[in-house]
């Protein structure tokens, strides 16, 4: 069995503002980190969505509660 | 006592020692804290992400698994590594500082998108710093006093969260945290991925009474671990202390007065295991 799950950050709202996929996770696969290294006293806005391959059981859970359509998930 | 405690604790245990506090004196002058903070407040988000990526898939691998569980284990040696305290202990560790700083939860603002979970609790100067780092203080941090900390806890755990105390890096305290599995990061690098050097167990092990069980399995739905089972034959809850972590979460749901802790090193089977 092969579990692919492909994340469309374009399409993805901020991942620390929205973030429903990651908190339906059972198994918190779902990482958010900011798009450019920290600086000392300034924000990052822009955060992008990953997952660990090996954490995710493809349950699909993501997919149904994204409404933006930005990740999909096929098993095969 | 752990090896902890025996290098770091003159006497007590390495977290009770209140020359191991983080204070603006000890802050300026060693360089290695200011490494460990700077990787909990700069870089975290990216170690968990790109890192982890890379990383743990080849940990069960025979011969370069090894290779990177060395290497990562020479980055955890720098970074912030923990140990999971009882309730009680997390008071005392209060009741020896003098400020309390509540704040968001790196591991959850990365794995669950919640900036505003405030489950870290750091004291003394610590926070000062951290106040430098917006994207990690985004929602702010609440400063309290001991009696709200103490409480903060003691919620926290009766909600079946485990308490655990973190050096910047060891033995330098740095703070409480109220982790849960598998959004903690600490738990789950030990729990999934064996990397036992990152949090270690209690001073403490689980005593149970099985005279007074009624098998009611409250403590079975609050255990992270797994260390619980429920007999369906006698009626009565299991504890397997080889899994058991010592966090003390069972014992304050225990209507019967059942469960109760000992010192880990009073129970031989468990005596070497951290």
């Amino acid at each position: 069995m092969r579990i692919d799950v492909t994340i469309d950050n374009d399409k993805c709202l901020n991942p620390i503002i929205c973030g429903t996929c990651m908190r339906v996770c059972p198994t918190a696969a779902f990482k958010t980190y900011p798009s450019e290294v920290r600086q000392k006293g300034k924000i990052c806005d822009k955060w992008l969505l990953t997952y660990i391959p090996l954490e995710c059981i493809g349950c699909g859970n993501c997919e149904k509660v994204c409404k933006e359509g930005a990740i999909r998930v096929t098993v095969t | 006592m752990c090896q902890w405690c025996v290098e770091h604790g003159d006497g007590k245990k390495w977290y009770l020692n209140t020359k191991n506090y983080i204070t603006k004196e000890l802050f300026d002058s060693k360089e290695e804290i200011r490494t460990a903070a700077d990787m909990v407040f700069k870089d975290s988000e990216r170690m968990f992400a790109i890192d982890a990526k890379k990383a743990y898939p080849y940990l069960d691998k025979p011969i370069i698994g090894k290779i990177i569980g060395r290497k990562v284990k020479s980055i955890f040696e720098k970074r912030e590594r923990g140990q999971i305290i009882p309730l009680e202990e997390a008071k005392a560790i209060l009741d020896n500082a003098n400020m309390a700083a509540l704040s968001s939860c790196v591991c959850r603002q990365s794995q669950l998108g919640l900036s505003d979970a405030k489950y870290c609790l750091s004291f003394t100067y610590l926070m000062d710093y951290g106040k430098e780092w917006p994207d990690f203080s985004r929602k702010g941090i609440n400063y309290i006093s001991i009696d709200e900390a103490k409480e903060t806890v003691e919620r926290a755990v009766n909600k079946g969260l485990v308490s655990s105390v973190y050096g910047f890096p060891v033995p330098f305290v740095g703070g409480i945290c109220m982790c849960e599995y598998p959004s903690c990061m600490a738990l789950k690098s030990r729990l999934d991925y064996g990397l036992d050097y990152v949090i270690r167990k209690s001073e403490f092990v689980v005593n149970h009474n099985i005279d007074k069980c009624n098998g009611c399995g409250k403590c079975f739905s609050k255990c992270q671990f797994g260390a619980i089972n429920i007999s369906r034959t006698i009626g009565k809850a299991l504890f397997n202390i080889k899994e058991c972590f010592g966090c003390g979460v069972c014992t304050h749901v225990c209507e019967q007065d059942a469960i109760g802790l000992v010192p880990r090193e009073q129970v031989p089977v468990v005596k070497e295991e951290w």
